[in-house]
């Protein structure tokens, strides 16, 4: 399970322990700087075209490419959905990671 | 008059290829022929062309082969301005400055020259007549080019005089992009640059043989992989401009063509391209 606390994104696993993702709450922080308001959400799944997920990505890998920016509701929404699945995506990957390496 | 800056910033860049004839036969191109054909635009194209693009701000390249040899090049190029959302911009081997050279006095056509090639494994040489010198600091909008190919690199130093009229405002200095089978290329951007790169690349091809676009000018012709082509229609101009058409190909994973590693461009540009 995700958790936003103090804007830092924390994983918390089903036996309760907290894990900070310090990667990850810097691309939250950044996509709050060009979204404004951000939503988590894994039910967030409607397709989107490949540039919205690439810039989440680029934005992830260099963090100082994220600006702040004008976007428009409709382009908001799509950044929105790209930022929940490469979240989730991470958080998986880091999931199955950890399981198989304990 | 508009500003380069202005236009690298704010216009998707696309590639008309006029034509595939060329005078020269630069080792590294890949979008030439040495046989004169095609040299006379079909202007029922070009406008219906243009006309799929009319509500997008986009700077379109004249190139080919050499647009210079191009008959009818300042009808071509009327056409083009007719549309305040794009730019002309024409890019040349001098060709255009000797055949068409109210071009050059046109500060709202983006004149290009590319003048300057390792054409010899021993030495630098000029493309173009010998008379002509490169271009020198100007407010017109005309500048050179000069790809920085491994031979340039490696005798760059014994021209000092021709390095110095170059080193201004008005030279574009373009990163080798690797095109020739001969040379070896160790230089590649990171994955994700070259992901965005195909979301839009630098740069998608109108060609005007097969009346057609072209994925990715890079893979436009001479190579094995040939870039994906879609039919010239309305509803994939659409999809083009609004990023929906292209994806990432296999060739993108193995491309060699430089990306600059902060994106092929900025953030800003992508608000003013997706809030459309």
């Amino acid at each position: 399970m995700i958790e936003v606390m103090n804007d830092r994104i924390i994983l918390i696993d089903v036996t309760g322990n907290i894990t900070e993702m310090p990667d990850l709450t810097v691309l939250y922080k950044n996509m709050k700087k060009i979204l404004g308001d951000v939503t988590i959400d894994e039910k967030l799944i409607t397709p989107i075209e490949d540039i919205y997920n690439y810039i989440v990505e680029k934005i992830y890998l260099m963090p100082e490419y994220a600006h702040e920016a004008s976007f428009k509701d409709k382009p908001k929404e799509k950044l929105l959905i790209a930022f929940n699945k490469f979240l989730f995506d991470m958080i998986e990957t880091h999931e199955t990671t950890t399981r198989h390496t304990k | 008059m508009k500003l380069l800056q202005d236009i690298q910033n704010n216009y998707l860049a696309i590639d008309f290829f006029l034509t595939m004839s060329c005078n020269k036969d630069c080792h590294y191109c890949t979008s030439y022929t040495l046989e004169q054909r095609n040299l006379t635009v079909d202007m029922e194209f070009l406008k219906s062309t243009l006309h799929y693009l009319r509500n997008y701000k986009c700077r379109i390249n004249l190139l080919g082969g050499e647009p210079g040899l191009v008959k009818n090049l300042y009808e071509v190029i009327d056409e083009v301005k007719s549309n305040p959302n794009h730019v002309c911009e024409v890019l040349s081997n001098s060709m255009v400055r000797r055949r068409y050279p109210e071009v050059l006095k046109d500060p709202d056509v983006f004149y290009v020259e590319h003048m300057i090639l390792d054409f010899y494994e021993h030495e630098i040489t000029k493309l173009g007549h010998k008379s002509h010198q490169f271009l020198d600091v100007n407010d017109m909008n005309n500048y050179n080019l000069v790809i920085k190919t491994p031979n340039f690199t490696k005798y760059k130093h014994l021209y000092p005089d021709d390095i110095e009229k170059l080193s201004h405002a008005n030279t574009l200095w373009k990163q080798f992009n690797g095109r020739s089978p001969i040379f070896h290329v160790d230089e590649q951007a990171a994955e994700i640059d070259r992901k965005m790169c195909a979301a839009f690349p630098m740069v998608p091809v109108i060609d005007f043989e097969k009346q057609h676009i072209v994925h990715c000018s890079k893979k436009f012709a001479n190579n094995t992989i040939l870039s994906k082509n879609f039919d010239l229609t309305q509803e994939n101009v659409d999809k083009m401009m609004t990023f929906n058409l292209f994806k990432y190909e296999s060739y993108c994973v193995k491309c060699t063509e430089y990306v600059n590693p902060k994106g092929h461009f900025p953030l800003k540009k992508y608000v003013s391209l997706l809030n459309v």
